[in-house]
């Protein structure tokens, strides 16, 4: 059931519905039971699978807190991580390790052959992992207390609004909302509401349209220019922050019209200045977990240079291989880690040369400059994020620095390559535009800001800000039929991790 | 440019009214529902003429995103002031207003 489908817009409005009409002391059933259901729509025989680590993760939670000795907590923890880790490994990562072991020792002539064995990746179990070993630390460093109610432990980890691509929520954040006893005030309906049209807007009027550009580059490299592979590449980057962000605002919509806050997993990474500052607005909860999971347990900043740098390359190759069993996203991860260090050793004599000539780092044209480096660098990292191979990675990178020109012949060349026209390029813009000015109206401030149009002397316009909402709604609807007569809906792109 | 939508002086001019009227509701800073609702019910009929006309879905979208723009360019987020900087601000104001009435 993916959220833009119109079966999924049914289910949340019964499951809101019932939700407030029922007690609180009964909620948590019927919202565990919907998510159940949620999750089984996508392959009833995997639920299974989340109920095991919900039990086995439950029950180590009760033991470690119950534990005496310092040895016995850790070897529960241990246990635990083994059996949850290896899970996914299983699951997720079993044909690509056996594949890799196969090709490496026929590089020796070995010639063994191995048959891959037709494993279905759960939908989502990277999520709920992550999501319930959290806790499970959490617990062993006494940071949050055990939690003893099943029922609400077991929603905590299938949450369905985040349980297939995210937030991952840590336990102090979410349990407390999921047991407090209040409802959904109006602005949290109309909060949550705003999300969801912002994040039917990013999927469906952006995401979705720019996509179909993309699958055609990536499907069909040799009959793409070098100019029109990196267009593609800038616009894989558009689609992936706006498929992600987008599902995640769908979320938290989806979640605040219950009265739960979700962590805010983007903050607009797109305008970052620098790498450092895009890891920090991006999948924010995931790069939070393995800060503090992995990073800080390496040792972070803490045991000189060298190793910091050694832990930055570690984390984000992991993160690389959370994302997907293949060497790209092994080479992606490790890109990103590269930039990162290599941005970190650049930056005091950065810092240097703006004192020396007097740069002011906050001037326009510096910003703009800043945001296009880095969304130049962010873009070429979408090629091994989206190449279906390390082979085409190489022919994708080869032709995008071989074959490059800017001629209006070599540009039309380039543009018909990738079937688009000039009214789809001025749909793409204007979308582009409009992600970057909704946003304030997807989130305006936590204090509560009035929405006031500056046309009007400052005064709050409630029939416009209405008006605006039709023309949205509208918008998405076009666009979903053009998708719709065209097949072209297509699941969120993290679904698959 | 190609398309219906471009080269239809009465679906330019529908939407052009419709966005004025929009636009004029935002200036008057009126507070009522009837201009807005009047620029939405503009727009559908010319929505609906065009597409009649033969009209492609893409070229709806592109005017329906400008709509949305208009929209939200008109929008803000105003920031809360604490009592105490509200305070701090109606002093220095009131001081550079008392400043120039010396100087004068």
């Amino acid at each position: 059931m993916n959220f833009n489908s119109i079966e999924f817009l049914v289910y949340l409005l019964v499951v809101i519905i019932v939700h407030r009409a029922l007690p609180f002391k009964w909620r948590w059933a019927w919202l565990l039971i919907v998510s159940y259901y949620f999750y089984m729509s996508w392959n009833p025989t995997l639920v299974f699978l989340i109920l095991g680590t919900t039990v086995v993760s439950y029950v180590a939670g009760i033991y470690i807190e119950k534990s005496q000795t310092q040895k016995v907590k850790k070897l529960l923890l241990t246990l635990t991580l083994v059996v949850c880790l290896g899970t996914l490994a299983f699951f997720k990562y079993w044909n690509f390790l056996f594949s890799s072991v196969v090709d490496f020792l026929n590089l020796f002539s070995l010639n063994l052959e191995g048959k891959v064995w037709d494993i279905i990746l759960p939908v989502g179990i990277s999520f709920y992992t992550f999501q319930t070993l959290s806790y499970v630390i959490d617990v062993y460093r006494g940071k949050v207390k055990a939690e003893k109610h099943f029922g609400y432990y077991a929603l905590f980890v299938s949450y369905f609004p985040q349980l297939v691509a995210g937030p991952i929520e840590r336990p102090d954040h979410l349990l407390p909302q999921l047991k407090a006893e209040k409802n959904a005030t109006t602005e949290d309906m109309e909060q949550g509401l705003r999300l969801m049209i912002y994040g039917m807007f990013k999927k469906i009027a952006v995401a979705d349209v720019v996509g179909a550009f993309v699958t055609s580059a990536f499907g069909n490299i040799s009959a793409n220019t070098g100019f029109s592979l990196w267009l593609a590449a800038m616009l894989f980057t558009i689609q992936i922050y706006c498929d992600f962000s987008g599902y995640s605002d769908i979320a938290a919509g989806c979640a605040r019209m219950m009265g739960v806050k979700l962590t805010k997993n983007f903050n607009q990474p797109l305008l970052a200045t620098s790498i450092r500052e895009y890891g920090s607005r991006w999948h924010v909860s995931l790069n939070s977990w393995f800060m503090e999971y992995v990073y800080w347990p390496l040792g972070g900043s803490r045991k000189g240079k060298v190793r910091k740098y050694i832990n930055i390359f570690i984390v984000f190759t992991l993160s690389g291989l959370w994302h997907g069993a293949s060497w790209t996203f092994v080479m992606w991860g490790a890109l990103i880690g590269t930039y990162t260090v290599v941005e970190d050793l650049l930056r005091p004599h950065y810092r240097n040369l703006c004192k020396r000539f007097n740069i002011d780092n906050k001037n326009a044209l510096i910003v703009f400059i800043r945001r296009a480096i880095v969304f130049l660098l962010v873009g070429l990292t979408s090629v091994f994020f989206r190449a279906q191979s390390v082979e085409d990675v190489f022919l994708i990178l080869a032709k995008m620095f071989t074959e490059f020109g800017l001629s209006e012949a070599y540009v039309n060349t380039s543009l018909t390559a990738l079937s688009m026209s000039l009214l789809d390029i001025i749909q793409i813009a204007l979308s582009l535009v409009i992600v970057a000015l909704a946003h304030d109206m997807a989130y305006p401030s936590e204090k509560g800001n009035k929405l006031f149009s500056p046309l009007a002397s400052g005064k709050t316009v409630e029939a416009t800000r209405n008006t605006s909402y039709f023309y949205f709604i509208a918008l998405i609807a076009v666009v979903w039929i053009i998708a719709a007569s065209g097949n072209d809906t297509s699941a969120f792109l993290y679904f698959q991790f | 440019m190609e398309g219906v939508l471009f080269n239809s002086p009465i679906i330019l001019g529908g939407f052009a009214l419709a966005l004025t009227i929009l636009i004029f509701e935002l200036r008057t800073n009126s507070t009522g529902y009837f201009l807005p609702v009047l620029s939405v019910l503009l727009s559908i009929a010319v929505i609906i003429y065009a597409i009649l006309l033969g009209a492609t879905l893409q070229e709806i979208v592109i005017v329906l995103l400008l709509f949305v723009i208009i929209n939200l360019a008109g929008l803000k987020t105003e920031k809360p002031q604490l009592s105490d900087e509200k305070d701090n601000n109606k002093k220095i104001s009131e001081e550079k207003s008392q400043n120039v009435e010396d100087k004068k």
